[in-house]
């Protein structure tokens, strides 16, 4: 029988007996192989896109269908570390800046006159997290992907209003 | 001095007369939970033992345990009594029919707030570790996220509102939770309160568009 990786073990460690400080090592250098590998993977998805709907879109459905995917290793980003103290709270802050950037370059597409929310990246990675945490959480939610067109909704008609959110709503998934 | 009497169960008021047991048993129970909420804010979910809340509260730890099977068990009554009570404050600033639906919103969004603000310990212990807690809590945070859902159904008389999806409340009250969540995580009162026309916008867009969130009278 192939011996688990370091990581793999201590994916299903913690998911069994929650985070404990004397495995601060061992979830950090997780924690980093996986950000480093979700990011890679989302930039991947995204570059062949020219504009920021279609980029988000793009990202929005990688990242449901890894989260399908790779279930445990979701389950570990949005679930267990939240019990992971400072160390925990460090690392999703830069994960959450990460992708916040991304998200705010939409506001490079907007009109000079549009005032859009400072929080509204903080806002559609928190729509967007609540789903994948309910989702590995309980695991009783629908799908994620099924869900990605009523994310994209809300997300797109915070930047860009209500009308072009509801554009996504008719759109068929990909 | 004021005669004090003390009948053979410890409990007295003022002027002799012995407290009945059951509101003794209650004030001590909000006293555990208090205490509990207190030490939890400081020290996060799964530092804190039964005895640092036995000494929070200032209790017997014979007391908890006639109140709480466990330290699972006491937060999870935490956890009812603080979203209980801030979906009771939301619930009333978002009962006036006259105001529409984007007055009743930002009424119920600064009621929240206002709840947060003043209740800054409890509120910590169940937005911040209530996540933190596992299993145990998966169901309540569930009912949490569809009770406020709930508030927000009645947004969909608006013209743009009558085809979204059906989870469509939960989520948008999922991202405002999780928005709240990061502003207590860092410990920045100023920026809770900063928050208010933000989640106003957030909350509004999606079912009433952008010039609503503007125009509607601010709670």
């Amino acid at each position: 029988m192939a011996r688990l990786s370091d990581r793999d073990e201590y994916l299903e460690v913690i998911a069994r007996e929650g985070y404990l400080p004397r495995d601060a090592d061992r979830f950090a250098a997780t924690w980093d192989s996986l950000e480093e590998a979700f990011l890679e993977r989302l930039f991947e998805a995204t570059v062949p896109f020219g504009n920021w709907r279609q980029r988000f879109r793009a990202a929005a459905m990688e990242t449901a269908r890894l989260v399908e995917a790779h279930r445990r290793e979701a389950r570990f980003l949005s679930v267990d570390a939240l019990a992971a103290g400072e160390l925990g709270r460090m690392r999703r802050a830069r994960l959450g800046q990460r992708l916040a950037r991304l998200l705010d370059s939409a506001r490079d597409e907007l009109d000079d006159s549009v005032v859009v929310p400072e929080a509204t990246a903080g806002w559609v990675l928190g729509i967007f997290f609540d789903r994948i945490y309910r989702r590995c959480a309980a695991g009783t939610d629908p799908d994620l992907p099924s869900q990605v067109p009523e994310l994209l909704f809300l997300a797109v008609s915070a930047y860009f209003g209500t009308r072009a959110g509801l554009e996504e709503l008719a759109r068929p998934l990909r | 001095m004021a005669a004090t009497r003390r009948d053979r169960r410890g409990a007295v008021e003022p002027g002799g007369h012995p407290l009945r047991p059951e509101v003794v048993a209650h004030h001590q129970r909000q006293r555990i939970i208090a205490g509990a909420a207190r030490v939890i804010a400081e020290r996060g979910y799964r530092s804190v033992s039964v005895a640092d809340i036995v000494k929070s509260a200032a209790i017997a730890r014979g007391s908890f345990y006639e109140h709480f099977g466990s330290k699972e068990d006491c937060f999870l009554a935490l956890y009812e009594t603080g979203t209980g009570a801030a979906l009771e404050a939301v619930k009333e600033a978002c009962s006036g029919e006259s105001e529409g639906f984007p007055g009743r919103v930002k009424g119920g969004l600064a009621a929240l707030l206002a709840y947060v603000e003043s209740n800054r310990e409890m509120a910590q212990a169940c937005i911040v570790e209530g996540p933190a807690v596992g299993p145990a809590i998966e169901g309540r945070f569930e009912g949490m996220i569809s009770s406020f859902g709930d508030l927000l159904r009645s947004g969909r008389v608006a013209p743009d509102a009558s085809e979204l999806p059906e989870s469509v409340e939960e989520t948008v009250v999922g991202g405002l939770y999780w928005l709240l969540y990061y502003a207590l995580l860092e410990g920045k009162p100023k920026k809770v309160a900063r928050l208010l026309p933000q989640l106003e916008q957030f909350s509004l867009i999606p079912f009433a568009g952008a010039e609503a969130a503007d125009t509607a009278p601010t709670a």
